[in-house]
């Protein structure tokens, strides 16, 4: 490996400003001995083995560590600094192959050009990941005078509404519950059920939710208007089917009961803003079914987890998956920090590829203004609210699948997942897609609507 | 300790592996997708009547995989959670570890799922409610 290429661009901001002796600390990693293969994790002798070998690993480091440090005190002795010599520091205990050094612009090559050396790095602070401070203020002008929640206006829904609203497509909610009597769901929740954790059904009336999450998302797929004029669903008419499926200490047979009533009480489309404890490939099963068996079209939250990681249904690969996007201040969109995304290998799916990846397409997901259920603080009662997650994309999306299967009755699940990729705006065009960001793209509603003609 | 059977696809790896860490006789709650054999409609919209037909014909075909599948329920000293299958074929059983593999070892049974926890995907509220 080149010297260049063992040095981190982060010393470019890191160094900058100052003088050629002034000494900053380095991370430097370098080889790790070859050792056997480590014991599982797990039992308490294998525990006993793990720490053996590791303490092996540092003494054989520790020799390779000492021919470093010798050769750079030595080179930057050669470059001026013998009366006040850099200082070296071992981290931990020597079990990771990393040390801290002090460098300056004069030594930095010195360090990265011994050959043991993979990797030189600046040891820049830290800090939490802050959440950052929204000016909702701005957002509620631009909604309001925009008479549109930005996630609609981005996906130029108000366009749509000249061909569909959404009528005579039942989606079905499976979720914490709805609050129906809001406002902005006036005669859209058109049947309630709760799902116990037993996977007993309960007709409740008038339905509820459990929190707020399943009428945020049911006013982003169905809701009307707030008082102050904004549109803040996707398809207005359509028809909303709601499960509270996550109400108490709720397990896959709750879902599969929600989902079965779903099937049942007739839905076309299926959301679930939702996620299991841990990765369950077989889920794929129950895809397979609504979408081949009942055409059905699932859209499924791809997580909150971060880049590198997905959940479970959202990582199967035949789930129609959904990542979030955030508005940027200069009208552009990038992809939210916490929106999962993934490539998962599936050696048995030849059809599939192998290698899926995830998330399929990406929608709005931050600062979600939808309706939620009544809700008094101390400073007053509140029936909206915005929300961030891949939970608030995922609406948007069975949203528009509601309307693409309005305006086009005899479209198929699989005809409409395919325009809604095919049609996806990815920001460097379509030779980089699908990738764990963006998937296909950003959802264009009105150019899926004309492919699909 | 209960061994599971490393080539059997029908059981997820995660499952499999939690499966392994039980005695063979404790007791797990699983999702069993029985063999279903109507045919495929190729992601087409339903109307009611399609959908009504489709469901009677889906679960007959599990109800006649699930009289296969009792034996193997009852040998392991388990149960059915419910009366019937439901609209994707699926029954909730209550069997122990060693029946878990039994059952995935049936041509009856196309998976088994473990009875997992589900929640939100975690919405959070950025704040600022407005009435």
């Amino acid at each position: 490996m080149s010297i260049e290429h063992k040095i981190s661009p982060a010393f470019d901001p890191f160094l900058a400003g100052l003088d050629e002796d002034d000494k900053r600390d380095a991370i430097v990693i370098y080889e790790a001995p070859q050792t056997e293969g480590l014991p599982k994790r797990g039992r308490l002798r294998e525990v006993h083995s793990r720490l053996e070998k590791s303490q092996q690993r540092a003494s054989i480091q520790k020799a390779l560590q000492e021919e470093i440090f010798d050769h750079y005190t030595e080179a930057s002795r050669d470059l001026g600094y013998s009366d006040d010599p850099l200082e070296i520091s071992l981290i931990g205990s020597g079990t990771l192959p990393v040390a801290t050094v002090e460098v300056t612009h004069k030594t930095l090559e010195a360090l990265a050009e011994q050959p043991h050396v993979v990797a030189v790095l600046p040891n820049q602070s830290i800090h939490l990941i802050q959440p950052r401070r929204v000016e909702y203020a701005d957002l509620v002008t631009q909604d309001n005078s925009e008479s549109t929640t930005w996630g609609l206006n981005s996906l130029d829904i108000p366009k749509l509404w000249e061909t569909s609203k959404g009528e005579n497509v039942n989606v079905a909610v499976l979720d914490t519950g709805v609050y129906a009597a809001h406002p902005a769901l006036n005669n859209r929740v058109k049947d309630f059920v709760v799902i116990d954790p037993l996977g007993r059904r309960i007709t409740a009336s008038p339905p509820f939710d459990s929190g707020q999450h399943g009428t945020h998302v049911c006013g982003t797929i169905a809701g009307g208007k707030t008082d102050k004029g904004v549109s803040i669903g996707v398809a207005p008419h359509a028809n909303l089917l709601v499960a509270g499926v996550l109400i108490g200490n709720t397990t896959l047979r709750t879902l599969l009961e929600g989902i079965s009533w779903a099937i049942e009480t007739g839905a076309d489309i299926i959301n679930m803003s939702l996620g299991m404890s841990y990765y369950e490939p077989l889920f794929t099963e129950v895809l397979d079914i609504l979408i081949n068996q009942y055409g059905i079209l699932p859209v499924v939250a791809v997580g909150n987890e971060n880049h590198g990681n997905t959940s479970s249904p959202g990582n199967s690969y035949n789930a129609f998956s959904v990542g979030a996007i955030e508005k940027l201040s200069n009208n552009k969109h990038d992809v939210a920090f916490f929106s999962s995304g993934a490539s998962l290998v599936f050696p048995d799916q030849e059809e599939a590829g192998r290698l899926v990846t995830k998330p399929d397409v990406v929608a709005p997901g931050t600062q979600i203004y939808s309706c939620i259920p009544p809700t008094r603080t101390p400073e007053g009662t509140y029936a909206y609210n915005y929300m961030d997650g891949t939970s608030m994309a995922t609406p948007h999306v069975a949203g528009v699948a509601a309307l693409l299967m309005a305006a086009n009755p005899r479209a198929s699940v699989i005809d409409i997942i395919r325009v809604l990729k095919e049609t996806a705006k990815h920001p460097v065009g379509g030779t980089r897609r699908p990738d764990n960001r963006w998937g296909w793209g950003l959802i264009q509603p009105l150019e899926a609507l004309q492919a699909l003609k | 300790m209960y061994q599971r059977n490393p080539f059997n696809h029908k059981i997820s790896v995660d499952f499999a592996n939690r499966l392994s860490n039980l005695q063979p006789q404790q007791k797990v709650r699983v999702i069993v997708f029985l063999h279903i054999d109507n045919g495929k409609n190729c992601g087409a919209r339903q109307s009611p009547a399609e959908r009504k037909a489709a469901i009677e014909s889906l679960r007959n075909s599990a109800k006649h995989a699930l009289e296969y599948i009792l034996n193997i329920i009852k040998d392991f000293g388990g149960q059915p959670l419910t009366e019937k299958p439901g609209a994707l074929g699926q029954i909730p059983i209550e069997i122990c570890a060693a029946g878990v593999n039994a059952l995935a070892e049936s041509d009856m049974v196309k998976a088994v799922l473990e009875d997992q926890i589900i929640q939100p995907s975690d919405g959070t509220e950025s704040s600022n409610t407005s009435s």
